[in-house]
């Protein structure tokens, strides 16, 4: 199943999280949006974070280098990371053409929905990066 | 009209460890102060150092290198081997939103020493516009960075010698560079500038037209500030949980 763009959730800091909830509790799966993965130009690094860490939204997530230059990636949502996205860093080149499937990130088990309420809808996040380009 | 105040850290050598704790306590600070801050260094030991991605092992790939300290820089790119070279540091404010890296600073930066290094004259070039350039040639897999190209590189006689490299944070943006000066014996295929020209360059002079230039640039004035104590003591710490940690150059 493909995830539809448009159903997502965005921090301004270009990550994107769709939430699920399942047997009562609710996860984030995080990712980068494509409009991102065009401005980081060549992705040749990336590093995930660790299962079981504990993460407050806008706390770093992971690091990319592209272009000599690392970047921090932030996690958007409060909570502890139960899943990552291992094949991801050795197959960056596929991000281009599927960031909202294949490039998943991390799966994020969620203590808090206090930050939720600061995400973007899509068409936010659209005039956010149409405002920056 | 007033120009706002950037501030300019002057010409100090200090280790390896040292000086990337020094552009990393800057860094922080600048996340706090937005001001624009530049800063000139050297080192005061042959040190290589590693890109923020790049293996330990790799090293021993190069064996004239083999003997000198190490550090693992915060920003990205491939190994080089600091002795003979003036490096600089710029940070500058940035939004949170913004993401990547600012291919326009590489070529800003880079205009502003080139149009230096042509005021001592010595003509470089990007390397984009040189025939390796245009055929792309950038030779990505070399070990040290200095073999390796990207477009805005600064090419002189064939030879590399600026290239550059950032980091990131929540609200600033970290770029830091090398000009090489005269080539090393732990690098010795890379030569410098003065090993490049026939005449005698004056590096304060450079220093000099590099800080006019980019302060023309960001449109500040630049004034003259060197470390405060409190700064040391930062950087220092700074040194124990990162730089000067086994763990943090071994992490890769």
């Amino acid at each position: 199943m493909s995830r539809d763009q448009s159903q997502l959730v965005y921090a301004s800091t270009h990550e994107w999280a769709d939430i699920e909830e399942v047997d009562g509790v609710r996860y984030a799966t995080i990712g980068v949006s494509a409009f991102a993965i065009e401005q980081l130009n060549d992705l040749v690094y990336m590093d995930l974070p660790e299962v079981g860490r504990e993460v407050n939204a806008g706390d770093e997530l992971g690091e990319v280098e592209s272009v000599k230059a690392v970047s921090p990636l932030y996690s958007p949502v409060t909570g502890e990371v139960v899943d990552v996205h291992t094949e991801l860093p050795d197959e960056l080149e596929k991000l281009n053409s599927d960031p909202y499937d294949f490039g998943w990130i991390a799966k994020i088990r969620l203590t808090s929905d206090v930050d939720l309420e600061s995400l973007m809808s899509f068409e936010d996040y659209q005039r956010q990066c149409s405002e920056s380009a | 009209m007033t120009l706002p105040i950037g501030r300019l850290v002057p010409y100090r050598m200090f280790s390896g460890v040292e000086n990337m704790s020094l552009d990393h306590m800057l860094q922080e600070s600048v996340d706090q102060s937005q001001q624009m801050t530049l800063r000139f260094y050297g080192w005061s030991k042959p040190t290589l150092s590693l890109g923020y991605f790049q293996s330990y092992q790799e090293r021993n790939s190069h064996g004239p290198s083999g003997s000198v300290l190490s550090v693992r820089r915060s920003t990205g790119g491939g190994c080089l081997v600091h002795h003979h070279e003036l490096t600089y540091s710029l940070i500058i404010p940035q939004d949170l939103g913004s993401i990547g890296p600012r291919l326009d600073l590489y070529q800003q930066v880079h205009h502003c020493i080139r149009q230096a290094l042509k005021y001592v004259g010595v003509l470089v070039k990007p390397f984009s516009q040189t025939q390796g350039g245009q055929c792309g040639q950038r030779n990505c897999d070399q070990f040290l960075c200095f073999q390796r190209r990207t477009a805005d590189d600064l090419i002189l006689n064939g030879y590399k010698v600026v290239g550059s490299a950032q980091r990131k944070s929540r609200a600033s943006l970290l770029q830091h560079g090398s000009l090489l000066l005269d080539s090393s014996q732990y690098a010795f295929e890379l030569p410098g500038v003065n090993d490049l020209v026939t005449h005698s360059v004056d590096f304060e002079q450079i220093m000099v037209a590099i800080a006019d230039n980019l302060a023309d640039l960001f449109s500040v004035k630049l004034r003259e500030a060197d470390f405060l104590d409190q700064e040391i003591v930062r950087a220092a710490e700074i040194a124990d949980q990162r730089y000067g940690n086994e763990r943090w150059l071994h992490r890769r």
